[in-house]
């Protein structure tokens, strides 16, 4: 007996070795490889829901999207309009209606050619889906005009127009009435760069290269998406050559990659704006909000909760987007001053007493202890309130924080949207409960304000009114880390994480 | 045996509609609102409540309760909140990953334990008795995704030998189940060297030895055979907690597991899949405890004789 169990233990052990050594994942990073490679592996941090458009509800879905379909108009890197599936177009005078003139030579990936009629019904489940009816509300319906020819009718004359068709992306009407919508969302058929071949749940989605792409077929054929939820799991995986794309990389990873030969990094500022809403229903005192202003270090706030890594910025937009203006009130940190402030509109020291609700997350609960110990030191008591990611979205409307986190994607050419949901008395994530018609009244014009100057203005009104009333803690907008293998060429990422890998190759 | 089987078997119904209610209360009580989460926070109002109208969120819970159950003996247990699709499309992904997981784990940590642990108990006091006990005192306090890292670090990073995530070969389980089966081994070990040291001191291993049978056969036959009871008790358990319990070790290794599906269902309020997941898991729990019974049948005859 003892010898068999030995004799097992000694075969296992064999095979094992054995079979490591033979074909053993060994990583060849340092070899130089003599044929360019022609498969892309990207990180994946965490698995989907859908990669149908036109239900799909999160950015990390988006990026996946854009590589396996088309969409009408195209937002340049600069965020400037460019055509995409519609060579050109046509706006009315009372900007309410615009004609799309389609280019004739763009096919899905099951053969059968982008018309019109796919155009109209793709906005059709657009302005029907309750993921998109919140964003494409102005959009009042699409006819086909001919086979090449659309006329999208607006339910008021919106500015943001071309930025709507440039996130709608086309939907072939044919596989998607055969399939029915849950079908679609995990068989996905666009006339994107990647045709979509399958999708191993939980562990990656493989596409391969449109060899009929309207604007050539892409260098890498064989693309699969990776998904790996843990962070250390994901920065190994990237060094040993499992996955050759990883972005949205932690700071303390990033700096490893920078001084690893076989890696390029790439850092900027990304889109996503973090902020701490202050419920003005329950804090209605101004001086007290102007005291917590001046009681926050934003960069020592920036350095505790991450690592010093994100840009700074007092106001939502950055220099160069829609909406900015260096003429706003900046409260610079002065402790003292927070005090005076305080005891000046008689609140005596430990007499105001708030919570603070927010996502339960290393990061959140960092962000919360450091403005507990900085409130504390002008006198107010702050109660720590995480919850889990469900119970926060409820407590949202139901108003029940003093102060709550706020985190949102802001698109520099068209802050309007967001400005809108963050601060206008319909917005769907306006979390500071400050109502007041003027804000109302500028937002709704700026909805309508066709001339890009004139709606710029219309914002940076905003930008001023929103730090004047002291409606937010500012934080900082997110840093986007990006690491790859130094062998990829070509590697474009935009702010907002998207990418096309269409436009890489492999140097050999 | 037959009547105790069956009598087994009846007791599971009540027990699994226990798990389903309990399952079903927190997860109507704990706060949160599926439309919400799905359609993001750019959704109307309006919509949300229409998205959680037509799950029939509106109704009360008593009514809702009987529904899922009534549709769950039928077979049918609903769609996922999340992805709109059957709830057993993801089990039935997902599954085959974490038993054999969960099979490797144990089947590793009996190769290690089971042997060491015999060691210790027969030269015990001795050098390898202590190194045993050490190791299986440090092995038992190791954290399992700290143990995955450093595997990976080492076997993946620095040598190159396995491949660090994901699935695809044999070779991608042999980190996973390395690292699930060290904790277990650790228990096994120390279970194994207690119960062989009761058994080796009873009287008919005295009586073996007096009647000049050979070391090896006292040891494998008479003492082992007596004091695996509770180590096939403890095997079966840990098999039946690894189903459940492999989330951390799944994480590290990017591993497509029921339990990475339990957990991001909790966190997106889907309760069908929740439900469905976890009734799947207590039902097999409850099925290897029957087994594990049943077995003690077959390795001790006076407990098959109990059964009537």
């Amino acid at each position: 007996m003892k010898k068999i169990v030995s004799l097992i233990l000694l075969v296992l052990l064999i095979t094992t070795i054995t079979a490591c050594n033979q074909n053993g994942v060994a990583t060849d990073n340092d070899q130089p490889q003599s044929v360019a490679r022609t498969d892309l592996n990207i990180l994946q941090f965490g698995d989907l829901n859908s990669l149908n458009p036109v239900t799909n509800t999160s950015a990390f879905e988006g990026r996946l999207i854009l590589q396996m379909f088309d969409s009408l108009t195209n937002t340049s890197p600069d965020f400037e309009i460019e055509p995409w599936v519609a060579e050109s177009w046509d706006i009315s005078d009372d900007g309410l209606e615009y004609t799309f003139y389609l280019r004739d030579d763009i096919y899905f990936h099951n053969g059968e050619k982008l018309t019109a009629d796919d155009v109209v019904f793709t906005v059709e489940r657009y302005l029907e889906s309750p993921a998109r009816a919140s964003s494409y509300f102005p959009m009042q319906g699409a006819v086909a005009l001919d086979d090449s020819t659309v006329k999208i009718t607006m339910n008021f004359p919106f500015a943001g127009t071309l930025f709507l068709t440039s996130g709608l992306y086309i939907v072939s009407e044919t596989a998607y009435t055969e399939l029915g919508e849950q079908d679609f969302n995990i068989n996905p058929v666009g006339s994107g760069a990647y045709e979509f071949v399958r999708w191993d749940e939980g562990q990656q989605i493989v596409m391969k290269a449109n060899e009929n792409y309207h604007l050539g077929p892409a260098q890498i054929k064989d693309l699969t998406f990776r998904i790996i939820t843990d962070p250390n799991t994901a920065f190994v995986a990237l060094e040993t050559g499992d996955v050759d794309l990883y972005t949205g990389v932690r700071w303390l990873d990033f700096e490893l990659a920078e001084s690893n030969p076989n890696l390029a990094t790439m850092s900027q500022p990304g889109v996503s704006y973090f902020y701490i809403s202050i419920n003005c229903e329950r804090i209605t005192d101004l001086r007290i909000r102007q005291a917590i202003m001046h009681a926050v270090n934003l960069d020592e706030m920036n350095i505790v909760v991450s690592e010093g890594s994100g840009t700074i910025s007092e106001i939502p937009v950055l220099e160069g987007a829609e909406g900015y203006t260096k003429d706003f009130v900046s409260y610079e940190y002065n402790i003292e001053k927070a005090k005076q402030i305080l005891e000046d509109a008689g609140y005596a020291p430990g007499e105001l007493e708030y919570t603070y609700t927010y996502i339960e997350s290393a990061t959140n609960a960092k962000r919360g202890e450091y403005l507990q110990a900085q409130l504390n030191r002008i006198g107010i008591n702050l109660i720590l309130s995480p919850m889990e990611l469900g119970a926060w979205f409820s407590s949202l409307p139901a108003g029940e924080y003093d102060f709550t986190t706020g985190g949102l994607t802001m698109n520099p050419g068209n802050t309007e949207w967001s400005y809108y949901m963050m601060f206008h008395s319909n917005g769907t994530f306006n979390t500071m409960n400050f109502f007041t018609e003027e804000i109302d009244e500028i937002l709704d014009a700026a909805r309508r304000e066709l001339d890009r100057d004139a709606r710029d203005l219309l914002l940076q009104q905003i930008t001023k009114i929103i730090r004047e009333e002291a409606l937010y803690i500012p934080n900082f907008f997110t840093t986007l880390n990006a690491v790859y293998d130094k062998g990829l060429a070509n590697v474009f990422i935009n702010p907002n994480d998207y990418f096309r890998v269409h436009d890489f190759y492999w140097q050999e | 045996m037959k009547r105790y089987i069956i009598n087994r078997l009846l007791l599971l119904i009540p027990t699994i509609l226990g798990v389903t209610f309990i399952i079903f209360t927190i997860m109507s009580l704990t706060p949160g609102d599926p439309g919400r989460i799905i359609l993001g926070q750019g959704a109307e109002q309006a919509d949300v409540d229409q998205f959680n109208r037509d799950l029939g969120l509106d109704r009360p819970f008593l009514v809702r309760y009987v529904t899922y159950v009534a549709n769950a003996v039928r077979g049918d247990f609903g769609l996922s909140y999340r992805t709109g699709r059957p709830v057993y499309e993801s089990i039935r992904n997902r599954f085959p990953f974490t038993v054999t997981l969960a099979f490797l784990g144990v089947l590793g940590s009996m190769i290690i334990g089971i042997p060491l642990g015999i060691l210790s108990a027969v030269k015990q006091y001795s050098f390898w008795d202590i190194l045993g006990s050490v190791s299986a005192m440090f092995l038992a306090a190791v954290p399992g995704f700290w143990l995955g890292l450093m595997l990976i670090l080492f076997f993946s990073l620095r040598l190159g030998w396995l491949p660090s995530s994901g699935v695809g070969t044999y070779q991608h389980y042999i980190m996973p189940a390395i690292t699930l089966a060290i904790p277990g081994a650790a228990r096994i070990l120390r279970l194994t060297r207690t119960t062989m040291l009761e058994t080796i001191r009873t009287d008919y291993v005295r009586t073996a030895r007096a009647k000049g049978a050979k070391e090896r056969t006292v040891v494998w036959k008479h003492a082992l055979r007596n004091a695996l009871l509770p180590i096939v008790t403890s095997i079966g358990v840990s098999f039946a907690a690894a189903l459940g319990g492999t989330v951390i070790t799944e994480a590290v290794f990017a591993l497509p597991g029921l339990g990475t599906l339990v957990i991001t269902s909790i966190r997106m309020k889907d309760t069908p899949q929740v439900m469905a997941a976890v009734l799947l898991l207590s039902f097999l729990f409850m099925i290897i405890i029957l087994l594990i019974d049943l077995t003690y049948g077959f390795i001790d005859p006076r407990i098959k004789s109990m059964y009537r």
